[in-house]
């Protein structure tokens, strides 16, 4: 195949992966502002898309992480790359379908990994990077943010004590607003950049850029719109999930929660961590239900999601390498791998339109928790 | 196989320091709204904005 052509293929893969990133995580950053009533779904979505673009361009240590780190460029080819983003995109499909908040940058790792590690053999994976910039950060960031959560959520409880109701209640809400927008700032600092270092990537590997390089602006660019519409236009299924399953969240909780959450995520951006948003979100709110209320954590859903999160690098990688492996051999393969990508996609979506979770309803049943916790309060 | 523990620390105190810092002065000017002191809330809120700001100037600073 020319090989032009298979990194025009690639870019548009990535690109469309990025789409899906944004279209799974929008939840991570609105779902507790919608699920407190602060923020209507259609304007928190929007707001999440405008911050996400703007994030994406205010840092690129991730993109160097992913394009100069993980794996050895000289090693590993467009094609290889290509199968990794494949199993990547099922994975987020077949989990945003059934409703799971996995993480779209495990699946991005696990398929590149798994791809790389059949196609090109174990030496083409740096994996004491790995183990240092993913695995480590996956482990310790959603801690960082569930401890601090805790007790932040902790803090603002016992200093908010004798303000008066309706002061406090608007008070949050707005702070929830601001916090859960600092989320998706964050959100564009780490996620947007994997999409731009797997396309740095592919044009090292290709030989159009000199390896070490930093991500070209149309790239910066073109990555952070991809993600900026991907979250305007998904995440319904998912937010539902979050903003109801794993903890009851009233505003004052879901701002120390999204403070807490855009500060891990902004600190590990800035070192290079690639951690997943989506972990540290869940963190952030399942802190945040212990710091007020000891048994403020539904176990059972948390021990689901975790379960979850450890499936995805590992079921993201089989699929990864078995893309990677076919693509890899020619013309032929890069083909069957993307009509067998497409056909799946398709069959998620008819299957996803069966019975569609529209706006609507999620804001019925947001309205009726919303007016739970007035009572509450 | 080397952790780069020192990163990690590094991400947990501004973490920790950060996250703090800007929920105690957002609660602060609550607390001073439902008191009725104008001055002292709008100190309070902007200081929170303040932390804000700065964490992300450190950002893009690079």
């Amino acid at each position: 195949m020319d090989p032009a052509l298979i990194v025009v293929v690639v870019i548009a893969t990535a690109l469309i992966f990025d789409f899906t990133n944004g279209f799974h995580d929008t939840a991570n950053a609105m779902a507790t502002s919608i699920a407190t009533g602060a923020l209507r779904p259609k304007t928190a979505v929007a707001l999440s898309a405008v911050l996400n673009l703007v994030g994406a361009f205010l840092s690129v240590e991730v993109a160097k992480t992913i394009s100069g780190g993980i794996v050895v460029d000289s090693m590993i080819t467009p094609a290889i790359i290509f199968g990794g983003l494949v199993g990547a995109i099922m994975w987020n499909l077949v989990t945003w379908y059934v409703g799971l908040p996995s993480s779209s940058s495990h699946a991005l790792f696990g398929g590149l990994i798994g791809a790389a590690w059949v196609a090109a053999g174990t030496d083409s994976i740096h994996f004491s990077k790995v183990l240092d910039k993913v695995v480590v950060p996956a482990i310790a960031a959603p801690l960082v943010a569930g401890l601090v959560a805790m007790v932040a959520t902790f803090v603002v409880y016992r200093l908010n004590r004798k303000t008066d109701p309706r002061v406090s209640h608007v008070g949050f809400k707005v702070g929830q607003v601001a916090s859960a927008s600092m989320v998706s700032l964050a959100h564009g600092t780490n996620d947007a950049q994997k999409t731009m270092g797997i396309i740095t990537l592919t044009l090292i590997t290709s030989g159009s850029l000199a390896p070490g390089s930093a991500p070209p602006t149309w790239v910066i660019v073109s990555a952070a719109v991809a993600i900026a519409l991907g979250t305007y236009l998904g995440g319904w299924r998912i937010t539902h999930t979050m903003g109801r399953g794993l903890t009851t969240i009233e505003p004052a909780q879901g701002f120390a929660a999204q403070t807490s959450t855009a500060a891990a995520i902004m600190a590990s951006s800035h070192l290079g961590f690639a951690l997943s948003t989506t972990h540290v979100a869940s963190g952030g709110i399942m802190g945040s239900g212990l710091g007020r209320n000891r048994n403020g954590v539904n176990w059972g859903t948390a021990g689901k999601m975790v379960l979850g999160w450890a499936f995805t690098l590992p079921a993201a990688g089989i699929v990864g390498a078995l893309a990677g492996k076919w693509a890899s051999t020619g013309t032929a393969g890069v083909v069957g791998v993307a009509a067998i990508g497409i056909v799946v996609s398709a069959v998620i979506w008819v299957l996803s339109r069966r019975e569609p979770v529209r706006p609507e309803h999620i804001v019925d049943e947001v309205a009726a928790q919303a007016e739970l916790h007035k009572v509450a309060a | 196989m080397s952790i780069n523990w020192m990163a990690l620390l590094t991400v947990f105190a501004a973490t920790l320091i950060t996250s703090l810092g800007v929920v105690v002065l957002f609660v602060l000017g609550i607390r001073a709204l439902s008191a009725g002191s104008k001055p002292a809330a709008v100190a309070s809120f902007g200081a929170c904005s303040a932390v804000v700001l700065y964490g992300l100037y450190l950002i893009v600073g690079g």
